[in-house]
C-alpha cells in the first residue's frame, strides 16, 4: 500500500474529495489523535471553508499526520490530506 | 470579538488538556508517587534495601506489569474492530502513563544497585525508550506544524498548486518573450525591399504645400542588387546570440521575470522536499521507538532470566 | 403541518382554493442531490428564495453510511450529511408535503392537499425507490420480507436483528454484498442468492467476482449463484423460508431484497408539459429536462452515457453530488460553471473487507485495447489501456488506491508509461507524481532542454518516485532521465513539439539543470542558445488553435492524443545531436488514429477553456473539448511494430496481456 510522502493536496482536490466523502466515519474511528467526539459532517464542512470551531481546531492541531485514517476509507479518500488543508487554513487564520 | 485561543492560529507548542490526559496523569502520579513514598520509607527503615528483597521484587513485578500493559494495550486497541471515536487517543494517554510509571518503579526496584549488567542494560533501554517516546510526542507536535508551514508555501492563497501557477506564469513569460518581433521577416529580401519602399510613407502625412517635390526612393531606379545591409541581415542574427562565456547564455537570461519565477519554483520545491523530510522523520522515529521497545523487552527478559536464577533457589530454600 | 408550513412559508389559507406561494428555486426532494443543489444555489445566488419540498421526514443523511449504522458503528446523529441547522443557516426553507402535479406552463406545483407553490426554476430530485421482489412473487407481503433503502428500513432492521438467526439476501450488486456483510457481522447465518453467474457482472470480470465471492464465503456466508427466488413461504403472517428455482427450501426469518432501484418518476407523468423520461428523467449535460426551467438531478436523472449514447441514471453518491452542483449552477444562470464535465464514471467502496475501485471502463475489450491484469498481494487489478492512455481501472484488494487521482489520470489522458507498473501493482503514489509534473514542465520549457528519450536500452525499472534534492548526484539524474518518455509519438513528427513538457517525466529540479550543461545520457543535447527558446516555443505554440487557454493545455492537447506508443526505434535515429535552429525542420507529418475510441481530450476547468465545438467526443459529457486528429504515417506503424521487438526486456509488456 503506497504510503505517500507528500502530505498535502491542493484546494480543488480537497474539495473534490470532500464531496465524495460518504460520511461513514471510518477515518475518525481509526484516528489516535482525536480526543473529543466530532461528527464527520462538521469536520467536512469546516475543512472546506468558513470559520473553524474550537473542537475542530483542536483536532487539527492534535493530528500528527500518522496516516491511519487513509486505509479504512472505503472510497479511497485521503483524510490526512484534508487535515493538512485544514491545518494550512488554521495557520493562515492565525496570521489575522 | 472575543478571541478564543482555541479557534485561530496554529502555534508550535501547545498543550491540550483532555479528560483522558488528566486521568492518566493523575493515576500515573498516584502509582509512582505511592511507590515512591513507600520507597523512601522502606529505604530509611529497612536494614538492607535490595533489589531482590521482597519489596524490590514487588517493585520489579509491578514495573514489569506496567511495562507490558504499556506495550500491549495500545496496539491491541488499535487493531480492535469495535471502537468508539476517541478511544484510541485515550489508549495512547494510558500507554504514556503506564510507560513512565513503569520506568519510575523499575528505577526504585534497583535500590541503587547497578552492578548486575542485565538489569542495568534493561534499565538503560527503558530510559532510552521513554525518552524516545517523549521526543516522539514532541516531534508529533512540532513536525506537523512545520509540515503545515511548508504545505502553506506550496499552495497559493486560493489553495491552488503553486508550482502549477508558476509554470503558467513562466510559460506566459516565455510566450511573450519569444514572439517574433513585429515587422521583421528574416527570410525574404523582397520584404526588405518592400519595407524600404514603405519608409517614405510617414512623410506623406506632412502638409503637401511644404513638401518639395521628391525623387522616388525605389531602389530599382538604381539597381536590383541587394544592399549591403540586406546581405548581412542574417549575419545580424548571429550578433544577437551571445557567446558561451556571456551571462546571456544562462537559461532565461533574455527572458525577464523568469528569474523570479525560477527562484519561486525552487523555493516551492524546497518546501516540498522539506515536507517529505519531516514526514520521513515522523515515520522513522516511530519505527525507532518500536525497535527500542523490542530491545527493551529482550533485555528485560534477559534480566528476568538472570533474576530467576537468583531468586528461585532462595525460594526453594524456604 | 399547517402550522409548521405557516411558520416557514407564510401562506394565507382558504379552504378549497390552491394557495400560491412562490420560490425562486424550488427543489422537490431532500436527498443529497436536493440539499446539495440548494446549498450550492444559495452560494451562487445569495438573494434568491430557495425552498425544498420533501416527503422525507428527517433531514438529509449520508445514505452510504447507513450500512455502518446497520452494524451499529454509527448512531443516528452521526448520519447527518450537513451539520444540524444548516438549512436554517443558509435560509433554505424546508416544507413537508407530497407534490402531486407540476403545472409547467403557469410554473407552479400542486401538493396533494391542494397547496400551490410557484417557482421560477424547479429541480426534481425525487430519488429512487427499491425494486423489491417482482409483483407476482407469492408471499412477498409476509412480515419479514424487506428492502433496505431508507433510514426507517434500517431502524426496522436493527430491531429485527435480535430475533433472526437465518436470513436470505437476494441480489447481485453492491447493496447486496453490503447487506450480507452487515448481517454476518451480527452473527446471522446468511444465504445469498444471486441470479447471475457472477457478482456485479457489469462492473467486475469473472476473476474479480470470484475473489469477492470467495472472500464472502470465507466469512461464513452461503452463496448460491444462478439462483432465483420463486416464492416466499410464511407461517401465520411471518416469513418462514424461501423456495428457489432449484426447488430448494431455505428456512429463514428475514428476506432482504437488494435487486436494484428505480427512479421515482411519477411527477413526470403528472406534468402538464411532456417531461421526457425513459429509464429516468432525461436531462442534458446541464441537467435541463425537456421542459424549460425544470431540472432534474440525482438518482432520478438520466444522463447520456458517453460510451453508449444512451440515457441512463447513475444511482451513485458522488454522481448525485456532482450533478446537484451543476444543476445549481444551471439554475442560477452560472453557465460557465454548469459546463463542467463529469469525467468518467467511477465507484469505490468496500466489498466486505476488500476494497473495490472501478474507474472508466476496465472491462472494455477491442482491437486497440490492451488489458493488463495482476493478481499479486491477494488482490486483483485490471487496466484497460489504449495507446499509453488509461481508459479503465479496476482494483480489488485490501487497500483502496487513490481513486480520485486515477480518475484524474483517465479524465486528463495522462500518458501512463512511467507509472503503469505502479498502477498495476497498486503502489501508485499519486500526490508525488502529479506534483512532479509541473516542475518538469516549467523547467523543460524554460531551458528549452528537451527531455531525454528512450535510448533503446530501458533500465527495466520505472523511475524512482523520489523527488531529487537539489544536490542530487549526476548518476541519479541521468538515470532518472533515461526513462522512457511517455506521450508519445511526438518525437518523430515534431521534435520541437517535444519542447513541450512531457508530463510524466520525473523531475530533476531546476538547479540541477542549470548546473549541468552536459549530460551524457541526454540524446537531445540542446545547446543553450536563445534561439532555442525563440524557435521552439514559437513553432509549437503557433500550432495550437488560438484560444485563451494557456499553452500548456495546447501542448497537452497535442501530445497525448492518439500517440504511437513511443516508438523507440524511430527515436533511435535521433540520437544524434539536433540543433533545431540550424538544422532544417522537417515537415510535420500528419497522423491518423485508427482506434475505435476517440482520444481523451484534456480535462480542464470550464473556467479555463473557451468552449470549442468538437467532433464526436465520446469522453466528455459537455462535448466541448477539442479532439485533435492526426494522420499516422505508415512508417510509424512499422516503427511501433518494431518497437515491441526492440524492447524485449521491457517489463511493461511482460505482464499478462489479454484482448
Amino acid at each position: 500500500m503506497p504510503n505517500p510522502v507528500l502530505l498535502h493536496k491542493t484546494g480543488p482536490q480537497v474539495m473534490q474529495e470532500l464531496q465524495a466523502c460518504i460520511g461513514c466515519n471510518e477515518c475518525l474511528l481509526a484516528c489516535p489523535a482525536l480526543a473529543e467526539p466530532i461528527t464527520i459532517d462538521r469536520l467536512n464542512h469546516e475543512t472546506l471553508s468558513g470559520p473553524i470551531s474550537g473542537p475542530v481546531a483542536r483536532f487539527a492541531r492534535a493530528c500528527y499526520q500518522c496516516g491511519a485514517c487513509v486505509p479504512p476509507c472505503p472510497v479511497g479518500l485521503h483524510r490526512d490530506a484534508m487535515m493538512m488543508w485544514l491545518k494550512v487554513r488554521l495557520l493562515r487564520s492565525g496570521g489575522e | 470579538m472575543f478571541y478564543d485561543e482555541g479557534e485561530k492560529g496554529y502555534p508550535f507548542i501547545f498543550f491540550q488538556k483532555t479528560p483522558s490526559w488528566l486521568t492518566s496523569f493523575f493515576v500515573g502520579l498516584l502509582i509512582a508517587g505511592g511507590c515512591g513514598i513507600f520507597y523512601v520509607w522502606y529505604s530509611t527503615t529497612s536494614p538492607d534495601p535490595a533489589a531482590d528483597s521482597t519489596v524490590g521484587l514487588v517493585y520489579a513485578v509491578l514495573g514489569t506489569i506496567l511495562m507490558v500493559l504499556a506495550a500491549i494495550m495500545f496496539s491491541l486497541r488499535r487493531r480492535a474492530r469495535r471502537r468508539a471515536v476517541g478511544q484510541l487517543h485515550t489508549a495512547l494517554d494510558w500507554h504514556i502513563c503506564f510507560g513512565v510509571a513503569a520506568l519510575a518503579i523499575l528505577f526504585m526496584h534497583s535500590f541503587g544497585n547497578f552492578n548486575p549488567r542485565s538489569g542495568t542494560y534493561a534499565l538503560y533501554a527503558m530510559i532510552a525508550l521513554v525518552i524516545s517516546g517523549v521526543i516522539g510526542k514532541l516531534l508529533d507536535m512540532l513536525l506537523p506544524r512545520m509540515i503545515a508551514a511548508e504545505a502553506n508555501k506550496a499552495l497559493t492563497a486560493q489553495g491552488e498548486d503553486r508550482l502549477q501557477n508558476i509554470t503558467k506564469q513562466l510559460e506566459s513569460i516565455v510566450t511573450h518573450n519569444t514572439q517574433p518581433p513585429r515587422g521583421f521577416a528574416f527570410n525574404s529580401s523582397a520584404n526588405a525591399a518592400a519595407r524600404t519602399q514603405g519608409m517614405p510613407a510617414p512623410k506623406a502625412d506632412r502638409p503637401r504645400s511644404l513638401v518639395p517635390l521628391q525623387d522616388s526612393w525605389d531602389l530599382a531606379y538604381i539597381s536590383l542588387e541587394e544592399t549591403p545591409q540586406e546581405v548581412n541581415l542574417d549575419a545580424h542574427q548571429y550578433r544577437f546570440v551571445p557567446d558561451r562565456k556571456s551571462a546571456l547564455t544562462a537559461p532565461g537570461a533574455l527572458i525577464p521575470g523568469a528569474k523570479e519565477q525560477l527562484s519561486a519554483m525552487s523555493e516551492v520545491q524546497q518546501a516540498l522536499q522539506r515536507e517529505q523530510c519531516y514526514r520521513y522523520i515522523i515515520r522513522y522515529w516511530r519505527i525507532f521507538h518500536v525497535a527500542l521497545a523490542f530491545l527493551t523487552v529482550a533485555l528485560t527478559v534477559w534480566h528476568i532470566e538472570y533474576a530467576l536464577e537468583l531468586v528461585i533457589p532462595t525460594l526453594f530454600h524456604h | 403541518m399547517m402550522e409548521n408550513e405557516r411558520a416557514v412559508v407564510p401562506i394565507g389559507h382558504q379552504m378549497g382554493m390552491p394557495q400560491l406561494d412562490r420560490a425562486d428555486i424550488l427543489i422537490i426532494g431532500n436527498g443529497i442531490a436536493g440539499l446539495t443543489a440548494a446549498i450550492e444555489a444559495r452560494r451562487l445566488a445569495p438573494d434568491k428564495r430557495i425552498v425544498i419540498i420533501t416527503e422525507q421526514i428527517h433531514p438529509t443523511i449520508n445514505t452510504p453510511a447507513l450500512k455502518q449504522f446497520a452494524i451499529g458503528k454509527l448512531e443516528r446523529e452521526q448520519l447527518l450529511a450537513y451539520p444540524a441547522g444548516t438549512e436554517r443557516a443558509e435560509r433554505i426553507h424546508v416544507v413537508n408535503a407530497h407534490v402531486a402535479e407540476i403545472h409547467a406552463n403557469s410554473k407552479y406545483i400542486k401538493t396533494s392537499n391542494n397547496y400551490g407553490f410557484g417557482y421560477d426554476k424547479l429541480l426534481i430530485a425525487t430519488g429512487s425507490a427499491p425494486q423489491g421482489l417482482p409483483e407476482g412473487t407469492p408471499g412477498r407481503n409476509f412480515d419479514g420480507v424487506c428492502t433496505l433503502h431508507r433510514l426507517q428500513d434500517y431502524l426496522d432492521l436493527r430491531r429485527r436483528l435480535t430475533e433472526v438467526s437465518d436470513a436470505v439476501v437476494i441480489g447481485g450488486g453492491v447493496h447486496a454484498i453490503e447487506t450480507v456483510m452487515g448481517l454476518l457481522y451480527w452473527g446471522i447465518r446468511v444465504h445469498w442468492l444471486i441470479r447471475g453467474a457472477t457478482f456485479m457482472s457489469r462492473v467486475l470480470d469473472e476473476t474479480a467476482s470470484e475473489i469477492v465471492l470467495e472472500h464472502v464465503r470465507n466469512n461464513g456466508c452461503k452463496v448460491y449463484t444462478n439462483t432465483e427466488v420463486v416464492g416466499v413461504v410464511g407461517r401465520i403472517g411471518a416469513v418462514a423460508g424461501v423456495i428457489t428455482n432449484h426447488k430448494e427450501m431455505i428456512p429463514c426469518q428475514l428476506v432482504l431484497t437488494c435487486t436494484g432501484t428505480n427512479p421515482v418518476m411519477t411527477l413526470a407523468d403528472h406534468c402538464t408539459l411532456p417531461l421526457k423520461k425513459e429509464r429516468g428523467i432525461i436531462v442534458d449535460d446541464q441537467l435541463r429536462t425537456s421542459v424549460p426551467d425544470i431540472f432534474a438531478a440525482g438518482d432520478v436523472a438520466a444522463l447520456k452515457n458517453p460510451l453508449t449514447g444512451k440515457y441512463e441514471p447513475r444511482a451513485l453518491w458522488y454522481a448525485a453530488v456532482a450533478q446537484a452542483r451543476v444543476a445549481a449552477a444551471s439554475m442560477t444562470g452560472h453557465d460557465d460553471l454548469a459546463n463542467q464535465s463529469f469525467g468518467v464514471q467511477w465507484h469505490a467502496t468496500h466489498l466486505g473487507e476488500l476494497s473495490m475501485l472501478t474507474v472508466g471502463s476496465p472491462l472494455e475489450t477491442g482491437p486497440n485495447i490492451m488489458t493488463l491484469t495482476d493478481t499479486s498481494q491477494g488482490g486483483y487489478r485490471r487496466m484497460a489501456i489504449i495507446d499509453d492512455r488509461l481508459i479503465g481501472y479496476l482494483a480489488l484488494g485490501s487497500a483502496q488506491p487513490d481513486s480520485l487521482a486515477i480518475k484524474q489520470i483517465i479524465d486528463e489522458g495522462h500518458p501512463i508509461r512511467d507509472i503503469t507498473k505502479e498502477l498495476l501493482k497498486g503502489s501508485f503514489d499519486a500526490r508525488r507524481y502529479l506534483s512532479q509534473r509541473h516542475t518538469y514542465m516549467a523547467q523543460a520549457m524554460l531551458t528549452g532542454k528537451l527531455p531525454s528519450l528512450p535510448t533503446g536500452k530501458p533500465t527495466g525499472k520505472l523511475p524512482a518516485p523520489a523527488l531529487p534534492a537539489p544536490m542530487t548526484t549526476s548518476a541519479r539524474t541521468s538515470q532518472v532521465r533515461s526513462q522512457p518518455l511517455p506521450a508519445v509519438s511526438m518525437p518523430t513528427e515534431n521534435r520541437f513539439g517535444v519542447s513541450a513538457p512531457m508530463p510524466a517525466q520525473p523531475a530533476a529540479s531546476m538547479p540541477i539543470q542549470a548546473q549541468r550543461d552536459t549530460d551524457a545520457l541526454n540524446p537531445w543535447r540542446v545547446e543553450r542558445r536563445t534561439d532555442t527558446l525563440m524557435a521552439n516555443p514559437a513553432i509549437s505554440l503557433s500550432q495550437g488553435p488560438t484560444r485563451q487557454t494557456d499553452a500548456i493545455d495546447r501542448m497537452q492537447t497535442q501530445i497525448p492524443l492518439a500517440p504511437v506508443p513511443v516508438p523507440a526505434s524511430s527515436l533511435l535515429e535521433e540520437d544524434e545531436e539536433i540543433s533545431p535552429f540550424t538544422g532544417s525542420l522537417p515537415a510535420l507529418p500528419r497522423q491518423v488514429v485508427e482506434s475505435t475510441l476517440e482520444p481523451v481530450p484534456v480535462y480542464r476547468d470550464a473556467a479555463q477553456s473557451a468552449p470549442t465545438a468538437s467532433g464526436r467526443n465520446l469522453w466528455s459529457y459537455s462535448g466541448k473539448q477539442a479532439v485533435v486528429r492526426r494522420e499516422r504515417q505508415t512508417r510509424q506503424e512499422e516503427n511501433s511494430a518494431e518497437k515491441v521487438e526492440r524492447h524485449p526486456s521491457h517489463n511493461l509488456w511482460s505482464y499478462v496481456r489479454k484482448g
